[in-house]
């Protein structure tokens, strides 16, 4: 069954980075968002509220005191209660002016009646006076031209009434300014500490005698009939903003400077971002600024908003991964459901066909390899439903799946086809025994007993196989010929299987067979050696032997080596049957040796596959030396068409055997493909001409031309040369003419077993 | 366990008791008695100021009533124990008596904070400001009388009508001062009895361009609606007055507020009470009156009035 897990780990690393990198970069979008939001608020706030709610302040104290002066010049009298009642309103909703004055100007001849015109009016105690810093107290005026003694107030407060009296002209600090507004009758504003007050902005109003203000300065000075002044609490002026914005220091000061605005990093505190500064000149208030400064801070920051945000966009992130991946997760599970065996999980046959068509489609014309689908059907499966029940029946379906799976490689297709029917593909096979020897394992694999809740069963199986492309070109083709090959093995008894071809399952199971037999002949030495000599045709006289394999099965029946050598040599088996000979011959000659009996030269087929053995040579030297014979006493002959497989592969091994003193011969020469540039740098010392191109002489011209080119080589090369398969006197006689008097074959005698071979010895020795 | 209990409550009630009340004390002196209109009104607005600053306890001379030296210091020698008593941190005091039979004579540069307020005129005789009295001196706008009277009249003879009372008295000598000032012949009547004040109303019709009014408090007999039925059947001249419970008597009202020196003598009080220091606070004057008309008055004597004056003066309403 498929997991159900929608991520893959690769998957959840990728979710993470993005997600991670989203919040990087959305955190860092929306800091950077923040603080320029922070900004523009600031500028905005700046611009457009304090600076302008101050301008808007100014111009309503500036209102007020034209008011006051036009209403006092207009009417010529202004009692405390018309200035009580003119100024009320503005005092409510101005709460930053400390208070709203009026200075009568006041001459130095003047200043006695007019000091006995306020005590008259209520100020019993009425002088004019001027306030001493040190004491911080107020004394009697001293005298002066003109005093500008407070006579107006509001609020008359308990704070304020001490000014009544106040010659606030001879003020040092606003003297200036009250001289610049009687001579413009402009209003003036300046910045003065009066007595204990803190910081504080007065704004100054001349007024004059008669309805219209004196065009001349000097009428202005000669009419001044006193002050109207409205002294204002910055602080308390700016407080309001400061409460507003309470991140914000705000500021009125002296400058002549143009209006800036200043951002600045801030490098000195860690938790804050950047300084912002502004100093916008105040409207129609020449030298005074505005000054704005604020920090951010990091705690200024948002960070919820930005949490929340980034957390939204992963969230959502993470949803559209997920809906995605859900997605894909349901195709992916409709796609195995739609290909795959509910019960045992194997691919189903939608899947088996599809995999078929892809390799038919793939199939390389030229390719060598094949395919083969195996149909599988458990024998009696039907009787164990029947028996054990159809939930048995299924534990038994899932166990024959994985033991399946446990034989087959991880690449091979295997399909549940329906009820106890499976399919099975094997790709890339090279030969037909890979597919036998995976059907015996398959076989051996499920014929192991199986056991379930005190149930145990000994299963069995038919097999039919078909093979692409012999067997067709279709997937219904190959799963009927499939089909149709396992019901033969049904047919046949069950526990078995079968090729859709006849044939090739007689010629498989008699390979098989044979390969059988001849791995338990070499363990039983089932293996004689049988001699054909080799003669000196001028003498007659036996020059050599070669040592012939001969297997004599339980029947005691001969078997033709040309049936189980190239066998022998597919599995591998030639090495030890080989060597097998070799110890056989070489003992059996030593005792002719030690016998007199002239045995000549033993030659010994040698198969190149001996050569992978890195102990061959060792092996050899040993059975020589073990038998007490010499290397001259012995000749390897290679076969011609192994030595072309890979000449400068065989050249190397055929040096290490030539050094250590055996000679080497070409067997077969002639059928192979024998390059002459090779045959220089071979270590050899004889060619044998094949049996073929003796065959037809000396009738055939081929054969004669064959044969007296390879004498002639051989001479050329300084090289002996033999001829085998030599049957007639004729081929003899042409052979000796030609210059090849070393022959072996039926004409002087054929194979023949050691008894034999020693009568002969004997008898040629006795001739001789 | 009971007692726990007790214990208990206490601990719970502690703070309810201490924050309850104002832990400060203040002594008001009033000159006058309850249901004099001018010093009643004082007290209000005094009180509202303080009520959240001080425990007010009020004592009132009734020196308007009984005008007996002996008398009035007797009542302030109450007053004195009465403040010796409580040891309030503050004293509040409102008109001339308080200060002249109190302040002067018993509290001179004391360490309680004296604010006083309704001194007419002056508070030099009294020797003011001492290290701990301030207050507002009260200024009637007799100039603006003067000012209106010849506006509309344009005579030069007036009569002033009040009773025999000491703040009379002194009124009577600033109009004297004021009207000497503008070149004006100001008569004078003090009165005791309502006859009297009638009888002498009505001889002014005759005699005088117009009519200034003091007070009536000390007037014997004295019933607003007789007086009013009166006024409707014999006025032909200009009335004027300086006291707003005159005004309904009066064709023309340029009338002080007691309101003004109750709330100044409270916010002041309470400053001193703060820790503001008497000494920065100076001796002042009330600075805001009101002006109106009687039109009643105005259409019974057929004075003729000048338009600016109709359209800008309030009218007077009788309640």
């Amino acid at each position: 069954m498929m997991e159900k897990n929608y991520f893959t780990p690769r998957t959840k690393a990728l979710i993470f980075a993005v997600s991670f990198t989203i919040i990087l970069i959305v955190g860092f979008i929306l800091f950077q968002y923040q603080i320029k939001k922070l900004e523009n608020e600031f500028e905005f706030n700046v611009k457009n509220i304090i600076k302008k709610d101050i301008n808007n302040k100014t111009i309503n104290i500036k209102s007020a005191l034209i008011s006051l002066s036009k209403f006092s010049q207009l009417s010529q009298e202004m009692t405390t209660a018309s200035f009580s009642i003119l100024t009320q309103d503005l005092l409510k909703q101005s709460p930053y002016i400390n208070n709203i004055m009026y200075a009568s100007i006041v001459s130095k001849n003047d200043k006695i009646n007019f000091e006995t015109y306020m005590k008259d009016n209520g100020y019993y105690n009425f002088g004019i006076k001027s306030y001493n810093k040190n004491n911080k107290n107020f004394i009697k005026s001293p005298i002066q031209d003109l005093y500008a003694p407070v006579v107006l107030l509001e609020p008359a407060n308990y704070e304020f009434t001490k000014y009544i009296g106040y010659d606030i002209l001879n003020n040092t600090l606003l003297h200036e300014s009250f001289n610049q507004a009687s001579k413009t009758s402009r209003i003036i504003s300046k910045n003065a500490e009066l007595f204990d007050k803190r910081d504080t902005w007065f704004f100054i109003k001349a007024t004059y005698f008669g309805e219209s203000i004196p065009s001349l300065v000097e009428d202005r000075i000669q009419n001044l009939k006193g002050f109207y002044i409205i002294n204002i609490d910055v602080e308390k002026m700016l407080k309001e903003y400061i409460e507003l914005y309470h991140d914000y220091e705000v500021h009125i000061i002296s400058s002549s400077n143009t209006s800036s605005y200043v951002k600045k990093m801030n490098n000195n505190d860690f938790y804050t971002i950047e300084s912002l500064s502004y100093s916008i000149k105040l409207d129609g208030s020449p030298n005074k600024h505005l000054y704005v400064n604020r920090d951010i801070h990091f705690h200024d920051i948002n960070i919820n908003i930005i949490l929340f945000i980034m957390f939204m966009l992963v969230v959502v992130h993470l949803l559209i991964v997920f809906i995605v991946e859900k997605n894909k997760y349901v195709k992916k599970e409709l796609s195995y459901k739609a290909t795959h065996d509910d019960l045992t999980g194997l691919t189903n046959r939608t899947y088996f066909k599809n995999i078929i068509d892809e390799i038919i489609d793939n199939h390389n014309i030229n390719s060598n390899k094949i395919t083969a689908i195996l149909f599988i059907d458990l024998d009696k499966f039907k009787d164990i439903n029947d028996t054990l029940g159809h939930k048995f029946g299924d534990e038994v379906l899932i166990e024959v799946s994985k033991r399946f799976k446990s034989v087959m490689r991880n690449n091979d297709t295997i399909c549940r086809h329906g009820g106890d029917e499976f399919l099975i593909i094997i790709e890339d096979i090279s030969n037909i025994e890979d597919v036998i020897h995976i059907v015996r394992k398959i076989m051996d694999n499920i014929s192991e007993p199986i056991q379930f809740n005190q149930h145990k069963i000994n299963l069995t199986t038919s097999m039919g196989i078909s093979l692409f492309p012999n067997d067709g070109n279709t997937v219904d083709d190959l799963l009927k010929n499939a089909d149709s090959a396992m019901y033969k093995a049904k047919d046949e008894g069950r526990n078995t299987f079968k090729f859709y071809t006849e044939d090739m399952t007689l010629e498989i199971m008699q390979k098989v067979e044979l390969e059988n037999n001849l791995r338990d002949a070499i363990i039983d030495d089932d293996f004689i050696v049988f001699y054909q000599p080799q003669y000196n045709s001028n003498t007659n006289t036996i020059i050599g032997m070669e040592a012939l394999v001969r297997w004599e099965n339980k029947d005691k029946k001969i078997i033709s080596p040309a049936k189980f050598i190239p066998m022998a040599n597919e599995t591998g088996l030639i090495v030890e049957l080989d060597r097998l000979v070799m110890d056989k011959a070489i003992k059996q000659f030593s005792i002719w040796k030690n016998k007199n009996l002239n045995p000549g030269v033993l030659s010994l087929n040698l198969s190149m596959k001996h050569l992978a053995s890195e102990d061959f040579i060792e092996f050899l030297q040993n059975t020589i030396s073990k038998y007490n014979c010499t290397y001259d006493d012995i000749e390897l002959e290679v076969i011609e068409d192994e030595i072309m497989e890979d000449p400068t592969e065989s050249i190397s091994k055929l040096n290490k055997i030539n050094d250590s003193g055996i000679k080497i011969s070409i067997d077969d020469f002639g059928t192979g493909h024998s390059s002459l540039s090779y045959l220089k740098n071979l270590p050899i010392h004889k060619l044998k001409i094949d049996r073929a191109f003796i065959k037809d002489l000396p009738e055939d011209s081929f054969d004669i031309a064959i044969s007296r080119t390879v004498i002639e080589l051989a001479k050329n090369l300084k090289l002996d040369v033999i001829a085998e398969g030599v049957e007639t006197i004729e081929q003899k006689d042409f052979l000796l003419k030609n210059g090849c008097d070393k022959v072996q074959g039926f004409y002087y005698a054929k194979p023949m077993p050691s008894n034999e071979m020693e009568i002969l010895l004997s008898k040629n020795k006795k001739d001789n | 366990m009971k007692s726990l209990y007790y214990v208990f409550l206490v601990i719970l009630f502690l703070p309810l008791s201490l924050f309850s009340s104002p832990s400060k004390k203040c002594v008001y002196i009033n000159s006058y008695h309850i249901g004099f209109v001018w010093s009643d009104t004082i007290s209000k607005y005094l009180k509202k100021e303080l009520k959240d600053t001080c425990e007010i306890i009020q004592f009132n001379m009734d020196t308007k009533r009984n005008k007996n030296i002996k008398f009035i210091q007797k009542k302030a020698l109450e007053a004195k124990a009465l403040i010796d008593k409580e040891n309030p941190d503050i004293v509040i005091t409102s008109d001339d008596n308080a200060a002249k039979y109190l302040i002067k004579p018993y509290y001179k540069d004391s360490k309680i904070p004296f604010v006083f307020n309704g001194i007419n005129w002056s508070a030099k005789e009294y020797g003011f400001p001492y290290s701990n009295v301030t207050g507002m001196i009260e200024v009637t706008p007799i100039n603006e009388l003067f000012k209106i009277a010849k506006y509309i009249t344009n005579g030069k003879k007036g009569i002033f009508i009040g009773d025999d009372t000491i703040t009379d008295k002194k009124d009577l000598k600033q109009f004297m001062r004021f009207a000497k000032k503008r070149n004006i012949h100001l008569d004078n009547a003090l009165l005791n009895t309502l006859d009297e004040w009638k009888q002498t109303y009505k001889q002014a019709q005759e005699n005088y361009d117009f009519i200034i009014l003091g007070h009536n408090s000390a007037i014997k007999g004295w019933d607003d609606n007789e007086v009013n039925a009166f006024l409707l059947n014999n006025s032909k001249k200009l009335v004027l007055t300086t006291y707003s419970w005159m005004v309904q008597f009066a064709t023309i009202g340029l009338t002080i507020r007691p309101e003004e020196q109750g709330t100044w003598a409270g916010n002041t009080a309470k400053a001193i009470l703060n820790g503001y220091p008497i000494k920065n606070i100076a001796i002042t004057t009330n600075h805001i009156w009101n002006k109106s008309i009687n039109m009643h008055l105005v259409n019974a004597s057929n004075v003729k009035i000048p338009k600016d004056i109709v359209f800008n003066y309030k009218k007077f309403n009788k309640k």
